[in-house]
């Protein structure tokens, strides 16, 4: 467990947040999108319009507590600061993030602004193609990101007493030797965890069966509970189980909180093999809609300068080291995340396949 | 249930009116356990196909029984009257739900057009004149502090932005 | 527990300041759980920006508030209005509505008042004493537990049914139908969604209920004067307290649905919304007089009350002796202990037993604070029952529409539940029961998931299932319940012959 000293940076991060946070609260009016001129094109409202209104809409692709939630939840006080508007916050769960990437697409006055993971929300674009019957929704030239918020690469975890294997090359023998017998559990069917598992076996021809749970937390609690004998999570957000687990690689090109995760090694550097570590890093980003961002330039203008000032901001990265997070920050630009948007789809069109061969069948 | 309510005296409905009202249910039952037959079948792998088709069969087993039990019941009925009066005779009966569904159904498609305060206000007065009330004032009284009441607890209080159209 | 922390924690937390909280959480939790579409788990969250600034185990005991008062406000429309304000409130709607209509609805909610609170009580009590022992059993619910726990409740319900029994099977069955319309649990392959995302990965709960229950009820009330056949109720304290007097009178009912309640609710996975109905399922089952479930029999409302408040200390075992969640609002909570620099897991115990001890503590108090609230505002409520429907009707509908809306932000689960209140009233019309159909949507995800897992991890072998003594145990339980009705009934018959006591 982490030292419990750490809560104390709440008292003055959070004395700040409060002020503001109750204001968000109580006095958001409903000002979501004055409506009747937006869509017709008269957008005399480029200079001088009273924009930002008192408060936007933070549209969160996941649940309530998730990483998502805790990460904006963070950074939250110092992005309304630069701002100068409060964020309600609306929480759009459901169908692998379609359901909050489309609400914000559809927004024509930039008055929302989505939060979601890469490459979960470009890899729905991948697999509604790849199904006969789908069409998406939305495609990535709807979406305009603001840029990165952070990323975690993935890791692999067993528990803290396993005994047959403590290295990721003992996993890989073991499971050659006893092909199917070991069972590696992952938050989601077809997500980059599972993926991450998926090009193991593809590099090395092991047998693992994998076990899709609803979400992080249970894949955990398996783990713990001897349920599973493998958890495929991340570096950040497998942190509450970092004393009661073992952690025996990362996919990244070096370890990046060494402290989290038992200093283990890359992947590929113990096992030799060339694993793609990209489409299996998750990327926090935020976004607005596209066709709001061409309409009101200078409203996206000021909106991503609010994020990225906030992002740069020093206390929040204080805060965030008290807790021993600041690892995660991860800058890209809106281009470069544009980028990265872009690759993660096209890498999952050619993964689709590998879905289908090791979940589906 | 509520179809004792119809009485000694009432005229007996039209059988095959009878079978269509009991059988409606388990119907639409069955034909969504053939829908999903239809579009889960050969597509995903029999081990996670097994659960719901067990359901399916359940759902069948049971269903058919009750399909007969119910045509059974309608053996040696003599009804007085034939399937449209019958069906008038219903639409009588349930003259103001049917009025609260067609209601019901306008004020949905018109949410999203006028935003969620105007078309409420507009199905709250429809429903009030529909329910018998004729007091101008009363109806006026109750929408506005329904309305209020909504704007207070979802609006201000939990922070919700309701559906927005051309109005509020 | 470290008992000799108790006098200290109660220390720390009966200050005024923390009262005021716990009394501020408490009233703020019963006014949003009175709202359909808005549950613990969504308020909590609306709050957690107002806890920041609090220490972190204030800022849970706050929450806690919160839970206990929305997990009561559910009870509030249902006995009203027959809609269930959260899901755990459902099974309450099946006998404190009729209640209502029976000119009856102070002594409902005063019942539903006094069980809720005797419930949660007792079950904080419980676990004061036992948290470690009972998260130490929690903690050996896996898939396959959890799958035959699904099952039992499926079984409870099933024999609870009664008369038409092929009937409430069908409803049933085509409840779980419905609950495996959306995406394959463990393949990710979408199935019967006709398209909508709304259904993509799950079966909106809340549409389903509200539309079953209130807007199928809108169809009958519409013809109606109000709510109660006897509209010259006076609304009294008496009524109310009488409420209390009959609660009092039944601390067997009520220990039972509180342990229900606890057990069902400390189980990962498990939660509110099947103790409710396996609680007033069991009750219907042992009662004299079986019959009268679901027409009004307060003994009814005493099993559902009595259980959900209960699940609001059992969701913390889990959270407070493991780390993790045993609820959707527990993991906001324990979302917030992260922003407070603390981060949950297994040995939160360990290292916060003085906390740990505040928080459960202070759902003593919040029960406490829950029933002079409840019974506070309660007699202004029971107004409600004897307006005149043409004023009632557009009114429900109104907030019906917002509330389910509220959930997840979407037309789609509106139309959801518009079309489940016109399904609702065919089933009315059929005499099928809507209790096994929303059991079915509840319990259908829960029971899939866990059994497709628990065959992929034990490579399809069935006998899995039965190789672990909880699973043998809850296997019992699902015989037991399902012969059980038969044989209490012969029973009872062999002592009725034997002795003249009727």
């Amino acid at each position: 467990m982490v030292d419990h000293t750490r809560r104390r940076f709440v008292k003055t991060a959070g004395a700040g947040a409060v002020a503001v946070s109750l204001a968000g609260c109580s006095g958001n009016g409903g000002d979501g999108g004055d409506g009747s001129d937006g869509s017709d094109g008269s957008d005399g409202g480029n200079g001088g319009d009273d924009y930002p209104p008192s408060s936007l809409t933070f549209v969160n692709a996941y649940s309530e507590g998730g990483g998502v939630d805790t990460n904006f939840r963070q950074i939250q006080t110092y992005f309304e600061d630069y701002l100068d508007a409060n964020f309600n916050i609306e929480y759009r769960s459901g169908a692998g993030t379609r359901v909050a990437a489309n609400t914000v697409a559809q927004d024509e006055e930039l008055m929302r602004i989505g939060g979601t993971l890469s490459p979960a929300t470009p890899a729905t674009i991948a697999f509604d193609e790849a199904q006969d019957d789908t069409e998406p929704e939305f495609t990535l030239d709807d979406l305009r990101p603001l840029g990165t918020l952070s990323s975690e690469a993935a890791i692999i975890r067993v528990r803290e007493d396993e005994d047959r294997f403590r290295t990721i090359q003992e996993l890989v023998d073991y499971a050659d030797e006893n092909p199917g017998e070991l069972t590696v559990g992952a938050s989601a069917p077809t997500n980059r965890n599972m993926l991450s598992i998926i090009m193991l076996m593809e590099e090395t021809g092991i047998d693992l069966t994998l076990v899709p749970f609803e979400g992080g937390g249970p894949t955990q609690t398996a783990l713990l509970q001897g349920e599973i004998d493998v958890a495929a999570r991340s570096v950040y957000n497998s942190a509450s189980i970092a004393d009661e687990s073992h952690c025996l690689c990362v996919y990244a090109e070096e370890n990046p909180e060494p402290d989290l995760t038992n200093d283990a090694p890359p992947i590929n550097e113990e096992l030799g093999t060339d694993i793609n570590y990209a489409p299996t890093a998750g990327t926090q980003f935020y976004f607005v809609s596209a066709a709001a961002a061409e309409e009101y330039p200078d409203r996206y203008d000021h909106v991503q300068q609010a994020f990225q000032s906030a992002h740069e901001d020093e206390e929040y990265r204080a805060d965030l080291e008290e807790i021993g997070e600041l690892g995660k920050l991860v800058w890209n630009s809106p281009d470069e995340t544009e980028e990265i948007l872009q690759s993660s789809y096209e890498t999952y069109q050619e993964f689709v396949p590998l879905f289908e061969e090791y979940v589906q069948n | 249930m509520q179809n004792d309510e119809e009485g000694e005296n009432a005229p007996t409905k039209s059988t095959a009116y009878v079978a269509v009202v009991r059988l409606s249910f388990i119907t639409a039952g069955f034909v969504l356990a053939g829908l999903y037959l239809e579009s889960t079948y050969g597509r995903i792998r029999l081990n996670n196909l097994y659960y719901p088709y067990f359901v399916i069969s359940m759902l069948l087993l049971f269903g058919v029984t009750v399909y007969i039990e119910e045509i059974y019941g309608l053996f040696g009925r003599s009804p007085d009257l034939d399937f449209t009066e019958s069906m008038k005779v219903t639409l009588e009966k349930w003259k103001r739900p049917i009025g609260l569904v067609l209601i019901g159904t306008v004020y949905l498609f018109i949410i999203d057009l006028v935003g969620f305060f105007s078309s409420s206000a507009l199905a709250m007065i429809a429903l009030m004149l529909v329910g018998g009330s004729r007091d101008a004032k009363q109806i006026v009284g109750v929408t506005l502090l329904v309305l209020a009441l909504v704007y207070l607890l979802f609006v201000r209080l939990m922070g919700l932005q309701p559906p927005e159209g051309m109005f509020i | 527990m470290a008992i000799a922390l108790i006098p200290e924690a109660l220390g720390l937390l009966l200050t005024p300041q923390n009262v005021m909280f716990i009394c501020i959480g408490v009233v703020f939790g019963m006014i949003a759980g009175s709202i359909p579409g808005f549950t613990g788990t969504n308020t909590v969250a609306i709050a957690l920006p107002f806890t920041l600034a609090m220490r972190p185990e204030i800022a849970l005991v706050f929450m806690s508030a919160i839970y206990i008062g929305a997990n009561y406000g559910g009870a509030i429309p249902a006995v009203l209005i027959n809609t269930p304000g959260t899901a755990g409130a459902t099974a309450t709607v099946l006998d404190a509505y009729p209640m209502s209509q029976q000119g009856d609805a102070s002594k409902a909610l005063g019942i539903s008042i006094l069980a809720s609170v005797i419930g949660g009580f007792l079950a904080a009590l419980v676990i004061l004493f036992l948290l470690g022992p009972i998260g130490e059993i929690a903690f050996l619910f896996t898939n396959r537990e959890i799958f035959v726990l699904g099952l039992f409740g499926l079984a409870a319900v099933a024999a609870a049914i009664g008369d038409n029994v092929r009937k409430g099977l069908v409803s049933g069955f085509i409840g779980l139908l419905i609950a495996a319309m959306p995406v394959d649990p463990t393949t990710g392959q979408r199935r019967l969604d006709f398209g909508f995302f709304g259904l993509y990965d799950a079966v909106p709960f809340v549409p389903v209920v509200v539309g079953l229950f209130a807007i199928s009820e809108l169809f009958y009330l519409i013809d109606k004067r109000a709510i109660s056949s006897d509209t010259d109720v006076k609304t009294t304290y008496r009524d109310i307290l009488g409420g209390f007097r009959y609660v009092l009178s039944r601390p067997l009912s009520l220990l039972r649905a509180s342990t229900l309640g606890l057990v069902i609710g400390s189980m990962p996975g498990a939660g509110t919304s099947v103790a409710n109905f396996v609680s007033w399922a069991i009750a219907k089952t042992m009662s004299n007089d079986p019959d009268s479930f679901g027409e009004g029999n307060p003994d009814g409302v005493i099993a559902s009350e009595g259980s959900n408040s209960a699940v609001t200390a059992g969701s913390l075992v889990p959270t407070l002796a493991l780390g993790i969640p045993g609820s959707g609002t527990t993991a906001v909570m324990l979302a917030a202990l992260l922003l407070h620099g603390i981060r949950p897991g297994p040995n939160l115990m360990q290292d916060f037993t003085l906390e740990a001890n505040i928080i459960i503590l202070s759902l003593l108090v919040g029960n406490v604070a829950l029933l002079i609230f409840a019974l506070g505002i309660s007699k202004y409520l029971v107004r409600i029952v004897t307006l005149p429907t043409f004023m009632i009707v557009p009114a429900i509908l109104v907030l019906t529409v917002i509330g389910s809306y509220a959930m997840r932000g979407s037309m789609f689960d509106v139309w959801f539940m518009f079309l489940f209140g016109m399904i609702g009233f065919v089933m009315r019309e059929n005499d099928f029961s809507l209790i096994p159909l929303i059991l079915g949507v509840i319990l259908g995800p829960i029971i899939e998931g866990a059994f497709l897992r628990s065959m992929l991890i034990s490579s399809n072998d069935p006998m899995y299932f039965f190789e672990s003594t909880i699973a043998i145990i809850l296997w019992i339980g699902v015989v037991f319940v399902l012969i059980s009705q038969p044989v209490f009934t012969v029973i009872r018959g062999v002592l009725e012959s034997r002795t003249d006591l009727f």
